[in-house]
């Protein structure tokens, strides 16, 4: 029995593969339908998420272990609902704002470390090969390029004009890398669908 | 009661929980009371967070309701079957859990690979723009196209059975320039988000908190 | 009549039915699947790093978080980093192993899906590994979880009291993790581990992520802020030629090679196409 269900499987995901893939060939009813299952079922993946954790965090510590703190997070979220309401959409600004507020202070306490100084940090020490010379050269041209403070005559004319054009010639090198490793994964996600079509629902291998 | 209809709560809220957690990041471990407290709020955080995810649902529902009610012409069918099929997996998630078979099923062998097939379908649009777009016309497109081609050839076991140069070259190519670009561009994107951050963070950036009534 | 002939055949070239493009892509993957051409994987410094450092920062008594940060979307690219990483974990003796997602929502599923193909090398469910499941919250969820465990984490993904998971016993904040193992495919993913984890408590961080997000991730990688970091289907092909199980990485690289030299001959011929219609029309397109 689990095995013919597994076989229902395989030819259900065959099909909505397929379904999927007519769409290069044309605009189809059936990539319709499979778009809008795939959004059905991914809300509510993310719903039942989001009710996983305000049950076993958020009610659970109240009703399991008496922390009656919890109940304001759980009016805080409630709150964000009132949106739907003319009347009482001001009360969802106040979640919306305690949301941004952590978010903004706790990526930006560290983000100056993290991605700013220990970058810098990187460039500066240990500068012992021609490699990292030249990786601190190609930082400090790079950077000249996105300093659009200076005006429009000495961008043009002074030496800021050979720097930044430098800068974006190292910015190309860099773009044609992510460029490269964009086509891998594009191609390495179309071989594991023809994988799954050729050996696991054709069963040709 | 105009004051809590309008804006300035919220901007508080967000000026202190911000100036909190900054405070934590930089002076946490000498100050245990403000370590605690954040604590405290960033657990509260991923409770609204949690109820923020149902929103989703909320918009989807009312966008397709509406379209059923309305019998929506070439819609209402499809907007039907994402409302069922939305439904009877949050049905069978919440109260079979997510082991449930049913769940794990649909999860599968409808979602994955309907997702996994509607990412890699962009593998025909790389190669047709690789074809009619990708044009060498000046230095720098020159430059990127070089580039590229040396990193496919380095990703490729190919590659390096045409010549062996080609990692060694890749390899130059990803850990000198592509690490100064990159490096560069973090360095300029972080002074913007500290300062996009902190005109959050007073105030004089309001758009999250939505229109004035 | 000949130069028109060509100068026909040169714009024709370039209007070719993108269809005709599309079967060459079908076909260049699927006959290498088919009939494999098992051209040989070399291992490069940065996967051999990667799988080093796994090995370093892993010794008995360690223990060890796991984050799925990816979607099913990106499963046949991650997947294979996943499971082979994920394997080269449970063969270490006596490690405490913890599955989470704190950015992606399908992160806990996806932990469930790698470990049906891994060799579980009988470690029980509860005593050596948990899968805790996902966190609402990203960012926010991440600084909780790192400065109080016990606080943010009340149930497993199965609805578990962490009290009766042993695993779990004596964990109070990141300070108790010896390394971490970031597997992500966008945002949110390593951005927001990296400021809330490894740069306020300096934990040991190895990463596996698409291709795409390679060039990105490598800044890290030189200032050792990643101690090793595998990359795409490539990456993962090496990874499971490291630990001795070759799997889908492996049997896809040979239609990565086929790929790669249609798409370059498609620039090539799209370039030579273009530049001769130009030269044709003495420069106008």
């Amino acid at each position: 029995m689990a095995d013919i269900i597994v076989e229902i499987g395989i030819w259900v995901a065959a099909a909505y593969t397929l379904m999927i893939y007519s769409y290069p060939y044309k605009d189809t009813p059936l990539f319709k339908f499979a778009e809008h299952t795939m959004i059905g079922l991914g809300i509510a993946i993310t719903t039942i998420m989001g009710i996983r954790n305000i049950l076993d965090i958020a009610v659970g510590s109240i009703v399991n272990k008496g922390e009656f703190a919890w109940i304001i997070p759980i009016l805080l979220g409630l709150a964000l609902f009132t949106r739907y309401s003319r009347q009482y959409a001001w009360l969802s600004r106040w979640p919306l704002a305690l949301l941004v507020g952590v978010g903004i202070g706790v990526s930006m306490g560290s983000s100056v470390d993290a991605s700013f100084l220990a970058q810098i940090r990187s460039t500066v020490t240990g500068v012992n090969t021609l490699n990292k010379a030249l990786l601190g050269i190609m930082i400090i041209i790079t950077i000249t390029y996105f300093i659009f403070s200076i005006g429009k005559e000495q961008r043009e004319k002074g030496a800021f004009k050979y720097t930044s054009q430098l800068g974006r010639y190292v910015m190309m090198l860099c773009f044609g890398a992510l460029f490269g490793n964009t086509i891998m994964t594009r191609m390495a996600l179309f071989i594991g669908r023809m994988n799954f079509l050729l050996f696991e629902w054709l069963k040709l291998g | 009661m105009s004051l809590l209809k309008g804006k300035q709560i919220p901007i508080g809220i967000t000026l202190v929980v911000g100036l909190m957690m900054i405070v934590n990041y930089y002076f946490g471990a000498a100050l245990p009371a403000v370590k605690s407290t954040t604590t405290l709020i960033q657990n509260w955080t991923v409770i609204v967070a949690a109820f923020a995810l149902i929103i989703g649902l909320i918009n989807i529902s009312r966008i397709h309701i509406n379209h059923l009610l309305k019998r929506s012409k070439g819609q209402w069918f499809f907007s039907l079957w994402c409302l069922a099929i939305m439904y009877i997996m949050i049905a069978l998630g919440l109260f079979g859990t997510t082991k449930n078979p049913g769940y794990q099923w649909l999860y599968n062998y409808v979602f994955l690979p309907v997702d996994a097939t509607m990412y890699s379908s962009l593998a025909f649009f790389i190669s047709s723009a690789a074809y009619r777009a990708f044009r060498a016309r000046n230095v720098e497109s020159i430059l990127l196209l070089s580039s590229g081609v040396v990193i496919m050839l380095m990703n490729a076991p190919i590659g390096e059975i045409i010549w062996t140069g080609f990692p060694v070259i890749g390899d130059w190519i990803m850990s000198v320039p592509n690490v100064a670009a990159q490096r560069a561009i973090m360095i300029c994107v972080v002074m913007g988000s500290v300062s996009l951050g902190l005109r959050t963070l007073l105030g004089m950036e309001r758009g999250y908190l939505g229109r004035e009534e | 009549m000949i130069a028109s002939a060509k100068e026909g055949f040169w714009n024709k070239l370039q209007a070719i039915d993108q269809r005709i493009l599309y079967v060459l892509i079908i076909v260049v993957v699927a006959l290498p699947l088919l009939r494999p051409l098992s051209l040989p994987i070399t291992v490069t410094s940065a996967t051999r790093t990667a799988y080093e450092k796994v090995d370093e920062y892993s010794g008995p008594g360690s223990v060890i978080v796991i984050a799925y940060e990816f979607i099913a979307g990106n499963w046949p690219e991650m997947g294979p980093i996943a499971v082979a990483m994920t394997q080269h974990l449970f063969r270490k003796p006596d490690i405490r192993i913890i599955l989470l997602a704190m950015g992606r929502d399908q992160g806990p599923i996806l932990a469930e899906n790698t470990l049906k193909y891994i060799d579980e090398m009988g470690k029980e469910y509860g005593e050596d590994y948990v899968n805790l499941g996902f966190f609402a919250g990203a960012e926010a969820a991440m600084a909780s979880f790192a400065s109080d465990i016990p606080g943010l984490v009340k149930k497993d993904y199965y609805g578990t009291p962490i009290e009766q998971l042993p695993v779990m016993s004596g964990l109070n904040d990141l300070n108790d993790i010896d390394m971490f193992l970031c597997l992500w495919s966008g945002t949110p993913g390593w951005g927001e581990y990296l400021r809330q984890w490894q740069t306020p408590y300096g934990i040991t961080v190895i990463g596996g992520t698409l291709g795409i997000n390679g060039p990105g991730a490598q800044p890290y990688v030189s200032s050792g802020q990643l101690k090793g970091l595998v990359v795409g289907l490539r990456g993962g092909g090496e990874y499971e030629k490291l630990i001795g199980k070759p799997g889908e990485a492996t049997s896809g690289l040979d239609a990565v090679s086929t790929t790669h030299l249609l798409i370059i001959a498609f620039i090539i011929l799209g370039n030579v196409g273009y530049f001769a219609g130009r030269k044709r029309t003495g420069g106008e397109v």
